[in-house]
């Protein structure tokens, strides 16, 4: 029965000459730190650090190195994590061309401020902290997972197999066989009820941007891992902090990359994108799927808007944030129904191709910060005596502070009726135009 | 491009639909998320204020405010229908953010100019642009449990406010404050009333 009132907000821009890529939060000093780059004109990588407290400062330069991809069949290099440890002021980095990078605020003597202090010869697909920034686990092209200390030294690796799918614990037999049931007419009430009306077989959405996705459950026990088999289905692997394969998911037609383990652990919420309807839907640690919502858009919204969501919950399992092409919705749930409590719209001025960048601060449970990525892809300049043109990408940084509260009617007599008025934001489906 | 300024939350012109539910639970008890009434407005709905007659509400969009009429005095209680649509004199340099009546009528919004960073209060009454004297961030804008007096919150103190209007050639009014409480810590949820002829919260 409460809502989110927005208490807080600051706005501004941040101008550089890359794309911003990731971001990551610093408590200690409340500022963003954000990663640019790289970009095919240039090839290098920024890591800058903005302040939230005073909108008016200037981003700070922590660093800035070339990044050429060292994969011969990566056009350019990706940043796919960036992490910052507060207590020592340092940011890591994952790449996709396998280089892990370690940038130190304030280096020790003896120590460098840009470091590589590992690679992964086969190339990195992804990579996730676990939340007590204890252990990195990297997923690689050659499809293994490995398990690494906060020192970069291996733990464990495993390999994820088409095999795994086996230990799937949802039911798509009953005990007749099919030949043997009656389909004449009425057949429907005297269908055996232990065969499932329908069975997904796991095909992928049209809209798979075939990445692989990490989540770590809130505790640090276990992972899930989000990956596309066989070019031919998705499927969910649970591990556990070991390195033992826990159990994997049932297969779910339109299944996307988008995964977000719940901090208190009952859920891992999942994306599925029908043909009429996108669902966040719901699978518990077994593997099987445990309730679901839709995201109530229009038809056309779901072409035109949506071709690559993003999910994350806020650090104390209250709000799920879901982020689409140029809007960020906040969901809650209140007795099993989950309320769209704040529909945060982008500008449309901007050259949206992916969905705002959303860093949930990991203390503060309702403070968010929203960057809205500028994507316009910049002429390279044929003549490169020719610096005239430049490249400037403009992104906005929106960060909000939250309040819970509940809005009520006046609570002195003889006005005392008690009346609360709950917001649920529901966008008008339309499935005949 | 003004590089000083900041590219603004456009709405949208889809039909993108924000749905209120009110249930007055004295007067029925239903348990979420069933409501005794619902209502679709037009826009995304950032926040919702009740008047002190608990007659009138009133909800804040990006760029309109949306006034509807809801008695629960009457019986049975009616479906809330809207009174009127208030839209406000904002543009891309001003978000809105947070809404309150003051006794039946006076309507305040809190918005903050996007380029200053200033907070700043909207008496839709009088059409008057309000900041304050000094810095000061606002977190938050209600009335006393009476209705009486508009207060504000920052993140650790609480004061009652009184909007001037604007001098000449003044753009905007100003907005003097008093300050009632200061607190050790944030605080998400502050009431104030009159106790004894004194303020406390």
């Amino acid at each position: 029965m409460r809502n989110l009132k927005y208490v807080q907000h600051s706005a501004r821009y941040l101008h550089s000459d890359l794309p911003l890529v990731a971001t990551a939060w610093d408590v200690v000093t409340d500022s963003l730190v954000c990663a640019f780059g790289p970009s095919k004109s240039k090839e290098v990588i920024q890591l800058k650090k903005t302040s939230i407290a005073n909108s008016h400062e200037e981003s700070i330069l922590i660093a800035s190195w070339d990044a050429k991809c060292p994969l011969s069949d990566l056009e350019l290099d990706d940043v796919l994590n960036l992490h910052h440890f507060g207590h020592s002021d340092t940011s890591c980095l994952v790449l996709a061309g396998g280089d892990i990078i370690v940038v130190r605020g304030q280096p020790l003597p003896g120590e460098e401020k840009i470091e590589i202090v590992g690679s992964v010869d086969a190339g990195v697909t992804a990579a996730a902290w676990s939340p007590d920034e204890e252990l990195l686990v990297v997923t690689t092209r050659a499809n293994t997972l490995l398990f690494m200390t906060a020192d970069f030294e291996n733990l464990a690796s495993t390999s994820m197999l088409v095999e795994d799918a086996v230990l799937s614990k949802h039911v798509n037999v009953g005990w007749g066989k099919s030949e043997t049931q009656f389909k004449g007419k009425r057949s429907r009430a005297l269908r055996d009820p232990t065969i499932p009306e329908n069975v997904d077989e796991g095909t992928l959405s049209s809209y798979d941007c075939k990445q692989v996705t990490i989540s770590w459950r809130g505790d640090g026990a276990f992972l899930a891992v989000n990956t596309i088999e066989e070019a031919a289905r998705r499927m969910i692997r649970v591990y556990s902090r070991e390195g033992s394969l826990d159990s994997v998911s049932e297969p779910v037609d339109g299944l996307e990359s988008a995964l977000s383990w719940r901090p208190s652990g009952n859920l891992i919420a999942g994306l599925q994108r029908l043909e009429e309807q996108v669902n966040v839907i719901f699978f518990e640690r077994n593997g099987l799927r445990h309730g679901q919502f839709e995201l109530r858009l229009s038809a056309d919204d779901q072409k035109q808007w949506v071709s690559a969501i993003d999910l994350c919950w806020n650090i104390d399992s209250s709000i799920l944030a879901v982020s689409l092409q140029g809007t960020v919705q906040l969901w809650t749930m209140g007795n099993y129904h989950y309320y769209l409590k704040q529909d945060i719209r982008c500008s449309s001025s901007m050259h949206n191709l992916c969905p705002p960048l959303l860093a949930w601060h990991p203390e503060k449970p309702l403070r968010i910060a929203i960057l809205e990525r500028d994507t316009h892809q910049p002429e390279r300049p044929e003549d490169s005596s020719d610096r005239s043109v430049a490249n400037t990408y403009t992104n906005a940084l929106h960060s909000f502070l939250f309040s819970n509260v509940v809005a009520a009617g006046s609570t002195t007599a003889p006005n005392n009726f008690g009346t609360i008025a709950v917001i649920d934001g529901c966008e008008w489906h339309l499935p005949y135009r | 491009m003004d590089v000083s300024g900041i590219c603004p939350i456009v709405e949208q012109t889809n039909s993108r639909i924000g749905k209120l539910k009110l249930t007055p639970l004295r007067r029925a008890s239903l348990p979420p998320p069933m409501a005794l009434h619902e209502i679709e407005l037009a826009r995304n709905i950032k926040d919702v204020a009740i008047n002190f007659a608990n007659t009138r509400i009133a909800t804040l969009h990006e760029t309109t405010i949306t006034v509807l009429i809801y008695d629960v005095k009457v019986s049975p209680v009616i479906d809330p229908v809207v009174e009127r649509t208030i839209a406000l004199p904002i543009s891309n340099t001003v978000i809105a953010r947070q809404i309150c009546f003051r006794s039946d009528v006076d309507l305040f919004v809190l918005a903050m100019h996007l380029a200053s960073g200033v907070d700043m209060i909207y008496d839709v009454q009088k059409s008057s642009f309000h900041s304050p004297s000094a810095t000061m961030s606002i977190f938050g804008i209600f009335p006393t449990l009476d209705h009486d007096a508009l207060c504000v919150t920052n993140s650790t103190a609480v004061s009652r406010v009184n909007l001037l209007e604007p001098t000449e050639g003044k753009q905007y009014g100003t907005l003097m404050s008093k300050n009632i409480c200061s607190f050790p810590t944030s605080t998400s949820w502050v009431e104030v009333l009159n106790y004894a002829g004194q303020v406390s919260s």
